[in-house]
């Protein structure tokens, strides 16, 4: 199990080296002078030649990219151009806004992807597994996008239910309001604008979850030991969460760890339609300005966060399949 | 003695799929759902090839008179917001929805398969190499990685293959490793080494067409994904640009009207969640067809 582990710290390592290196070059892809293209035509050759200097792109490729990694190493992510604040502050101050709304799309698809694939394992082909599974099916074809907007066009502008846009308090700042003064208003009113992004992050996820989960628990109800646990007397419930639910979700948690990435990349764009203040605003924003070090700063974060939780489910998946931990 | 060797091998080779396309083809014809897909895929190449004589009217032709009208009437699903058929903008988009289908695969099928091959039968530093890189690409959520690839070259139909492309060749590198892995040791293989094959024969001619099954499989999965990224790169401004007609772009500019015509954005929205659903109806079927181990 230790030289497991510090294979995989090993190999985190040498991916992150690659996220650096990816991200670094990402600037170099610019076709033409990156600098022009980032203050345009009209910049004086002075502004070109300062910019060129503080990105240090007037320096040879190898000297750019050792000093990108040892400012890395410190934390540091260079300023943006056009806020002129570090890159490092605007990612904190965006980034728990995308982290509030990934992590509820995570919770929607783990409970309502683990459930529903659970009952349809149990009843296959009764009326809620057919259901169901055209329902997940569907799920993975629709683009996160147009389901937002048909949320928005029921629950906002036809029921009037949920507010179409923005979010309310950060949800740790409204559950501390209630806890302390015992006041649920913010609580009611950042949870009201959290659903519909939520819910329409997670589908996709839900489905996906849910049809794993039920070929995978199908797959183990089948085998030998679950009919000899039956077999010596256990209760239907007992045979399924002692013995085939450990089982079925050994290939689960891998793609619940996967699904961190396309919830992260999801979360852009259900920020775009529910005006979601998280980094996903920022990234089309700082696109759109030709901001590249602030670009940089947010496609190196995410890919920093799903390379560490890639290791969290790897470790994981060590101590849960016995496969694993006594090799 | 060597020549029957040889001929074997290749009998084997020139029938055996021939055999297996007939077997999976007999599967695949009594699944309804996959039906399903061919049919709705088998719909759209339609739609895209005879665009021009399904609409009398033209996608790009601006009529401001016209505008926002609903669907019914003269122009039979309504006009968006600068008064043109929206009908006629849904079947040229297929032509651009399909082709970014069609072309992401072929770039990302040719840089992965080539790459996981190299790296399955070469071994070694090789191998260490190109799946130390599938791992890094894999680091990246999908539609992030896409987004800066575009957002570096610039919008348009070009670059958002080049970006596609190089956001899914690593599913194609892994399968096309893993299916290599399994058969390098195979009596086969060592006879066509024995012969005199070099690794480029060998890879092309003894392991490439086993992995065919799998690959299809994945480029029908893969037609869905790609068709549905290039729709969220439109939608976010950075994919086909205007007045090129692409679903997601559509939905982009008709959301600004979704309380008073919202019918612009749920037709294209309808249109890629029918297509998408159509390609992974199909991807499904597929699997289960031409290769069981794959099922999930």
């Amino acid at each position: 199990m230790g030289r497991y582990v510090a294979q995989r710290l090993l190999h985190t390592l040498v991916v992150l080296f690659g996220v650096a290196l990816l991200t670094f070059a990402l600037i170099h892809l610019t076709p033409g002078d990156p600098v022009l293209v980032m203050l345009g035509q009209d910049a004086t050759p002075t502004e070109l030649a300062r910019l060129r200097h503080m990105l240090e792109l007037d320096q040879p490729l190898y000297v750019q990219f050792v000093n990108y990694l040892s400012r890395l190493t410190t934390g540091q992510l260079g300023d943006s151009i056009f806020q002129h604040q570090p890159v490092t502050r605007l990612l904190a101050e965006r980034f728990p806004a995308t982290l509030e709304l990934t992590v509820a799309a995570m919770i929607v698809a783990i409970v309502v992807g683990m459930l529903s694939g659970i009952i349809s394992a149990l009843w296959p082909y009764s009326a809620f597994d057919v259901v169901a599974m055209f329902v997940a099916l569907s799920g993975v074809a629709m683009p996160v996008f147009w389901l937002g907007m048909l949320a928005i066009l029921l629950f906002s502008l036809q029921l009037g239910w949920l507010p179409s846009f923005g979010r309310g308090e950060p949800l740790t700042d409204a559950v501390g309001a209630w806890v302390r003064f015992g006041d649920p208003s913010d609580l009611v009113d950042a949870l009201k604008h959290l659903l519909m992004p939520g819910i329409t992050l997670g589908a996709y996820s839900a489905a996906l979850i849910s049809r794993l989960v039920r070929s995978a628990l199908l797959d183990v109800l089948g085998q030998d030991y679950v009919r000899t646990a039956r077999a010596k007397g256990l209760r239907g419930f007992a045979v399924i969460a002692r013995h085939a639910l450990p089982n079925a979700l050994i290939p689960v948690v891998t793609v619940i760890g996967l699904q961190v990435g396309t919830l992260l990349g999801g979360a852009i764009i259900a920020e775009m339609i529910f005006a979601w203040p998280g980094i996903g605003r920022l990234l089309i924003q700082a696109i759109n300005q030709r901001d590249y070090p602030l670009v940089q700063g947010i496609v190196l974060l995410t890919a920093v966060v799903v390379s560490g939780i890639n290791l969290v489910v790897d470790l994981l998946y060590g101590t849960i399949n016995p496969r694993v931990r006594y090799g | 003695m060597a020549d029957a060797t040889a001929l074997t091998a290749s009998a084997r080779l020139v029938v055996a799929p021939r055999s297996n396309v007939g077997r999976a083809w007999r599967q695949l014809r009594r699944n309804r759902a996959a039906l399903a897909g061919l049919v709705v895929i088998a719909a759209l190449v339609f739609a895209a090839a005879f665009a021009p004589l399904l609409t009398p009217y033209d996608p790009y032709a601006v009529a401001l008179e016209a505008r926002l009208q609903p669907p019914g009437g003269a122009h039979l699903l309504g006009t968006d917001e600068l008064g043109r058929d929206i009908l006629a903008r849904l079947l040229f988009g297929a032509r651009v929805s399909l082709w970014v289908g069609l072309v992401t695969v072929t770039l990302a099928a040719t840089i992965g398969v080539s790459g996981g091959l190299l790296a399955g039968y070469l071994g070694g530093l090789w191998d260490a190499v190109i799946m130390r890189l599938v791992d890094v690409f894999l680091a990246f959520p999908v539609i992030i990685l896409a987004i800066s690839i575009v957002a570096v070259r610039g919008p348009g139909l070009n670059n958002v293959l080049i970006a596609l492309a190089l956001v899914y060749w690593t599913n194609y590198a892994r399968v096309a490793r893993s299916v290599v892995l399994t058969l390098r040791e195979e009596e086969y293989t060592w006879a066509a080494r024995t012969l005199g094959a070099g690794p480029v024969r060998i890879m092309v001619h003894h392991l490439l067409p086993n992995a065919v099954a799998p690959l299809v499989v994945l480029a029908s999965l893969g037609m869905g994904n790609a068709i549905l990224a290039e729709a969220a790169l439109s939608f976010l401004g950075l994919g086909i640009q205007p007045p090129e007609a692409s679903w997601g772009s559509m939905l982009n500019y008709g959301m600004q009207f979704l309380r008073d015509a919202s019918f612009l954005t749920t037709l294209p929205g309808l249109a890629i969640f029918v297509t998408v659903l159509g390609f992974n109806l199909l991807g499904d079927g597929l699997r289960d067809a031409l290769d069981p181990r794959l099922r999930t």
